[in-house]
């Protein structure tokens, strides 16, 4: 499902990602861990198409991203890939419904359909009821995780990318989240590669790829 | 909820923030609607009294400014010149002297007689009994007869450059010389009718037309041809007066630059035919070039007021940016976003600046025209007071009067497209530029 051949990230002189080549099957729980400044993020970033590697190959449901231009990478990111980050990264003034349906519009969804759709996620993930119209920051950590996760499969990706989903949550929470996401692969047959610093949560995965100094070891 | 509607709601997100721009926008937007309005009242009035003044000016030798002497009349060899001036349609040339019947001069006591009008040029004896006297301060002496004006020109109008007003007969024919056009009131007195005859310097002259009396001392006039006039006076052909028409009123300004170019100030005195309406045309396109300036910069001030607050709102949201392009937002969902919050805050800063300017515009435009009009009347020519008061002119304030700064909708248009245009170029190119940057640039630059 995730491969990549090789590929380098350097910032000026300092090599973030250095020859990494890992092949994530479908479905799978791989967790990207290591210690801070280790490369983790910067690695998450180039298999979503957020940055572009500077030099080897990534190949996503058997589409080499590395290829694309700009605007194909915007609309393969869009359909295919969907992202969960450490800091929730939800739209502060739009309420959590709106969120979830954020990506549909995108994909030029119709109104009732991405309405409909991201009621039934947000539901999924436990946040149903007039919490659906409340702005992020009348919910609760956990809760805008969730509304988080709601966003990124609102497309029906078949890649999950979760940055430290679980670093800004409480020991409950968090294993909600984890929860949630491994429900999505092992139910929904959604790949999933999430990055943390938490050993003990690592060793769930169905894989582990453990970094330093931006090199797979 | 689609792009534009974010974006509209984006605008009410910081209601301070939005409000201080939009009272910054809205004080450049007064401005600048004031002064499109007050430009283009001005504009208006100033082409109507174009219109008013026609196309013709007059040319006369010019008068010193202590009034001292006048110079020379024309030669034949200035007017073949003045006639190659650009823009110049046709020129008409006057000469004038005055004719009284013997029998009126004996009447009169020695210091009491008329003198001429025109010139001082040696009267002419003539038939006709004049229709025009001139009471004396002395009751008890006998009025002053004035003596007939006689009028040389080469064209059918009169030395004031209007068309001459025909109530029988016909107009001047050059080529016939000693048929003469004569006022209503000389006709009556003489019971002259078209067709009848006279007398002026031994000459017989038939009656070709009555023309109308425009004002009292008008109607004691005959016109004759130009060369006429100036074979009577046995005189060469010079001409004391000309009316130099200009082929449109667009023109009349750049033909008089150059006619007084040509002949130079000492020579000539090249002034409209209605001195008061030229000084406010003047004074109006003064307050038009204002206008249109301030009209320029407070544009240019909204326009970078506008530039500036989305270039702080787009820096200040470049994470928002980042993250709506990590879930797949392309750039024109984007740029479309921000496009229709600045639109918004521009649109609230533009109908609050109407206002002010629908409020604002006439006393803004009144200051102006009075200073200006100030300003001017101190600048007035010489020749300029001679026919101020010699004939009967509007005033600057009947001139001026009634202009307004009328709320114009086609103005209004231009207006909010012009902001509309400002607020696009000063979104779209600071929206474009982060859009283009990679979304995990963006994030991580945050």
């Amino acid at each position: 499902m995730v491969s990549t051949s090789n590929i380098t990230k350097h910032f000026g002189p300092a090599r973030a990602v250095n020859d990494v080549t890992i092949d994530v099957p479908k479905g799978a729980l791989a967790a990207i861990i290591g210690k801070s400044g280790s490369g983790k993020s910067t690695l998450l970033s180039l298999l979503g198409g957020l940055e572009k590697p500077s030099s080897g190959t990534i190949v996503i449901a058997e589409k080499a991203t590395t290829s694309l231009t700009e605007h194909a990478l915007t609309a393969f990111r869009r359909n295919h890939i969907g992202f969960v980050f450490q800091s929730f990264n939800l739209i502060a003034n739009v309420s959590a419904l709106d969120n979830v349906m954020l990506p549909m519009e995108f994909a030029h969804i119709g109104l009732r359909a991405r309405r409909a759709r991201a009621i039934g996620l947000l539901d999924q993930v436990g946040i149903s009821g007039a919490k659906q119209h409340r702005l992020p920051a009348k919910l609760s950590g956990g809760e805008q995780q969730r509304v988080a996760i709601a966003r990124a499969l609102a497309n029906k990706p078949s890649l999950i990318l979760a940055d430290e989903p679980t670093g800004n949550l409480d020991s409950e929470n968090g294993e909600k989240i984890f929860s949630i996401l491994r429900e999505l692969g092992h139910e929904h047959g959604v790949t999933v590669i999430l990055v943390t610093h938490d050993d003990a949560l690592a060793k769930r995965c169905d894989m582990i790829m453990r970094l330093r100094d931006g090199e797979i070891v | 909820m689609g792009a534009i509607s974010r974006g509209v709601k984006n605008t009410f997100r910081n209601g301070l923030r939005t409000t201080g721009f939009a009272v910054i926008i809205a004080i450049s937007m007064a401005l600048a609607f004031s002064m499109l309005l007050a430009n283009q009242a001005v504009k208006e009035r100033g082409s109507q009294l174009k219109k008013q003044m026609g196309t013709s000016v007059q040319v006369r030798p010019a008068v010193a400014a202590d009034f001292s002497s006048q110079a020379p009349p024309f030669s034949p060899k200035e007017i073949a010149e003045l006639s190659r001036v650009s823009h110049l349609k046709e020129i008409v040339k006057y000469t004038a002297t005055s004719a009284q019947n013997p029998k009126e001069v004996k009447a009169q006591s020695a210091g009491e007689g008329a003198s001429a009008i025109y010139g001082g040029d040696k009267q002419l004896k003539t038939s006709l009994l004049s229709s025009l006297e001139w009471p004396t301060r002395d009751k008890s002496k006998p009025a002053r007869i004035l003596p007939v004006t006689i009028e040389g020109t080469s064209g059918n109008r009169t030395v004031d450059g209007k068309s001459i007003a025909l109530l029988k007969g016909e107009l001047l024919d050059q080529s016939k010389k000693y048929e003469a056009l004569v006022g209503k009131k000389l006709a009556e007195k003489n019971k002259l009718s078209v067709g009848s005859t006279f007398t002026i310097g031994n000459k017989k002259i038939t009656v070709r037309g009555i023309i109308k009396d425009e004002a009292a001392s008008r109607g004691n006039i005959v016109i004759l041809p130009f060369a006429t006039v100036i074979a009577l006076q046995h005189k060469k052909d010079e001409v004391s007066e000309l009316t130099v028409s200009a082929d449109t009123v667009e023109n009349v300004e750049s033909m008089q630059t150059a006619m007084r170019a040509l002949l130079g100030e000492k020579r000539a005195d090249v002034v409209s035919l209605q001195p008061e309406a030229a000084q406010v045309v003047a004074s109006l396109k003064s307050i038009e070039n204002i206008s249109f300036i301030t009209l320029v910069i407070a544009l240019t001030a909204a326009a970078l007021t506008i530039f500036l607050t989305m270039l702080l709102v787009i820096r200040e949201r470049k994470r928002e940016i980042g993250i709506l392009k990590a879930i797949g937002a392309s750039n024109t969902k984007i740029i479309t976003q921000f496009l229709a919050e600045a639109l918004m805050l521009t649109l609230i800063g533009a109908l609050i600046g109407m206002g002010i300017a629908m409020l604002a515009s006439n006393t803004i435009l009144q200051s102006l025209l009075s200073s200006e009009l100030r300003n001017g009347q101190g600048t007035t020519s010489s020749a300029t007071i001679i026919q101020q008061s010699s004939t009967q002119q509007p005033t600057i304030e009947t001139l001026t009067a009634g202009i307004g700064a009328l709320i114009d909708w086609h103005l209004i248009f231009y207006g909010v497209s012009s902001v509309i245009v400002i607020a696009f170029i000063a979104t779209v190119v600071p929206a474009f530029v982060i859009a283009k940057i990679r979304p995990a640039q963006i994030m991580r630059s945050n």
